[in-house]
């Protein structure tokens, strides 16, 4: 478009005037339809907005009411008694901090393990000739398309082997693994992490796309691969790095598959949350009884919230960055 | 010794690299993948911690297509909802990409909230809240049954003679619009990085050659984003073949938490063979028809 209005406004062309008042017909159209499209894209993604914030618009407005006003048919967001209790609840009463620290604990560890496994398996793919190097790719892919049950299930038995046998080797309880970091984390460390196949994929790319002349020039003053790599490469790869470390920490927060299966007695949070719904049934409340089935609703939900507050909460902070970073790092294909 | 070629060097080196990624592989890919499959064909017993295998063929795999009661269900749904989703989540996400790529104030805005997803979906909380707020909705005096009126749309247009099989794809497609949006994320970043990488002039030209904003888009950007258009076919495909909240995951977890080794074995293995099958197809599927600009 910008490209014929310079045609038109070039004064050189001298064009008659029918023309002229042609393209001011066409100027208007063109502006009233820019107008009306402008609008209705704001009302389009303001809806589609609304939808995509929608569960933690609930989830806020049914954490700071009372139990009381969801049967109230004149309540619809806004509560008419603001009150903390519901999340007061959820932190004393169903060990919600120190499942908040073993999330934490998974999380911070097993994110920050698997960025730099991952950076260093990538940078090998993307930089080094070696025979049966895009077979061996291939299958570093593959895992990504593999249900993690199929991964996890082996190796939740070979732990609980590992334990039995040095009970029986040693006496005492033996080795516990389950119920520790330990398994997950080991698996972070050798880049087989939650999602490891993508970050893999994704660090390639991103060092493809850096320019060879900056490990040439070390190379010329006397650096080894390696130590170019973590001199220069490694250091100069920031918004990959971010981009990984933002992802994986938010997948360990969320995920439930692998971590139910390794944590059966200790609960970090994704696993308290899924099991909160029957732990309120069992539950006694002050007032004798159990909890109604609203106030288990609000409870739970109270719960949903402040299980993603803390991604909710990195995302706004980091948010410009992290999608700058991916989109970056996904256009070099 | 003999000074080994700069080459040879070099793919020692690249070796060495990846040797922490094929250490995991074996020990932590394939060799639990084997015992899978090793499980799926046996009938596994556990006592105090040991486990007995007691081979038996494709019996599991049998037994889950003809007498199991709760698998067939679970697959077709699976499946069924993986067809008809993926289609729908990537013409959204394209639709939203190019909405998103025009410039207007408060672009990052809805940037933002568009991209959230990416950072809470696939988790248990969400799962919590989506039965929730159903049940939320319903209590609240029995306001509306879901996020929108649906029920209300579904009278009108049964009243006005649409056929009820119809409506009631209307209404499925309406009610899950939610979850379109929940899963379409990453796609909507992908794409956007894709139209961010078309050079401006073959706009500029198609413009000049005088074709509208419809042609342009089918003849300049649908081609151009081809190779992200497979991308996030992959992508969504993988991601709704592999997700918590597809009835065959939830069916392996309860056979996982009942120690059913075997047969829950013998699903994931499906699963995954019809994963596997799909992404081949895809590659074949893509490589034939997708033109790459660079290359």
């Amino acid at each position: 478009m910008s490209f014929i209005d310079k045609i038109q406004k070039q004064p050189a062309l001298k064009p008659s005037v029918s023309i002229l008042e042609n393209s001011n017909k066409k100027q208007v159209i063109n502006r009233a339809s820019n107008l009306i499209w402008a609008i209705v894209r704001l009302i389009l993604l303001i809806g589609l907005s609304y939808i995509v914030l929608y569960p933690i618009i609930f989830c806020l407005s049914l954490s700071i009411r009372q139990p009381n006003d969801m049967i109230d048919p004149t309540v619809i967001w806004l509560p008419k008694n603001l009150t903390f209790d519901n999340i007061k609840f959820v932190l004393e009463n169903i060990g919600f901090p120190e499942a908040f620290g073993k999330s934490m604990a998974i999380s911070l560890s097993c994110s920050f393990l698997q960025m730099m496994s991952c950076a260093i398996t990538g940078y090998g793919f993307a930089r080094f000739k070696f025979k049966g190097r895009n077979i061996i790719f291939l299958l570093a892919l593959m895992t990504f398309i593999v249900p993690p049950q199929i991964i996890s299930m082996p190796l939740y038995i070979q732990y609980s082997k590992i334990t039995i046998t040095t009970s029986q080797l040693f006496g005492g309880d033996g080795i516990q693994l389950i119920n520790t970091v330990t398994p997950i984390a080991l698996a972070a460390v050798f880049a087989q992490g939650i999602k490891s196949g993508l970050f893999i994929y994704l660090f390639r790319q991103s060092y493809k796309g850096m320019p060879k002349e900056l490990e040439d020039a070390a190379y010329l003053d006397g650096c080894g691969p390696i130590k170019a790599f973590t001199t220069i490469m490694f250091p100069n790869s920031t918004p990959i790095l971010l981009v990984t470390f933002v992802l994986s920490f938010v997948w360990y927060w969320n995920d439930y598959i692998n971590i139910s299966l390794f944590f059966n007695k200790s609960k970090p949070l994704s696993v308290l949350l899924a099991s909160v719904t029957d732990m309120f049934g069992r539950m006694i409340s002050p007032a004798g009884g159990g909890y109604t089935s609203i106030e288990v609703t609000v409870y739970e939900t109270t719960f949903c919230l402040m299980f993603i507050l803390l991604p909710i909460i990195l995302y706004v902070f980091l948010q410009k960055k992290f999608t700058e970073s991916l989109m970056s790092t996904s256009i070099v294909g | 010794m003999k000074k080994l070629s700069y080459e040879r060097k070099k793919a020692y080196y690249g070796y060495l690299f990846i040797s922490v990624w094929a250490i995991g592989f074996i020990f932590f890919f394939l060799s639990p993948f084997i015992t899978s499959v090793r499980y799926s064909l046996a009938e596994v017993t556990i006592q105090q911690g040991y486990v007995g295998l007691n081979s038996c063929g494709f019996n599991n795999y049998i037994n889950l297509f003809i007498k199991n009661p709760e698998f067939m269900p679970a697959f077709t749904d699976t499946v069924t909802s993986v067809a008809v989703k993926s289609p729908l989540i990537i013409i959204f996400s394209l639709f939203v990409a190019v909405v998103l790529n025009q410039s207007f104030k408060g672009r990052t805005f809805f940037r933002a909230v568009f991209f959230l997803p990416v950072i809470i979906a696939g988790g248990i909380a969400i799962e919590i809240i989506n039965g929730n707020y159903y049940l939320g909705l319903i209590t609240t005096g029995g306001r509306s049954d879901s996020l929108f009126e649906s029920q209300s749309i579904a009278q009108m247009l049964a009243n006005s003679g649409v056929p009820q099989t119809a409506v009631d794809y209307i209404i499925k497609t309406v009610n899950e619009i939610f979850g379109l949006l929940w899963n379409s994320g990453i796609q909507i970043l992908i794409f956007i990085a894709g139209l961010q990488s078309i050079p401006t002039t073959l706009y500029e030209v198609a413009n000049v050659e005088g074709s509208n904003g419809w042609t342009t888009f089918w003849k300049v950007t649908v081609p151009m984003l081809a190779p992200m258009l497979i991308v996030n076919v992959f992508y969504t495909v993988v991601d709704n073949m592999i997700s918590f909240s597809n009835e065959m995951f939830k069916l392996i977890d309860g056979y996982l938490n009942n120690l059913k080794f075997d047969e829950a074995a013998a699903m994931a293995i499906i699963n995954f063979v019809i994963v596997f099958v799909m992404v081949i197809l895809i590659y074949v599927i893509g490589n034939k028809s997708v033109y790459y600009a660079v290359d």
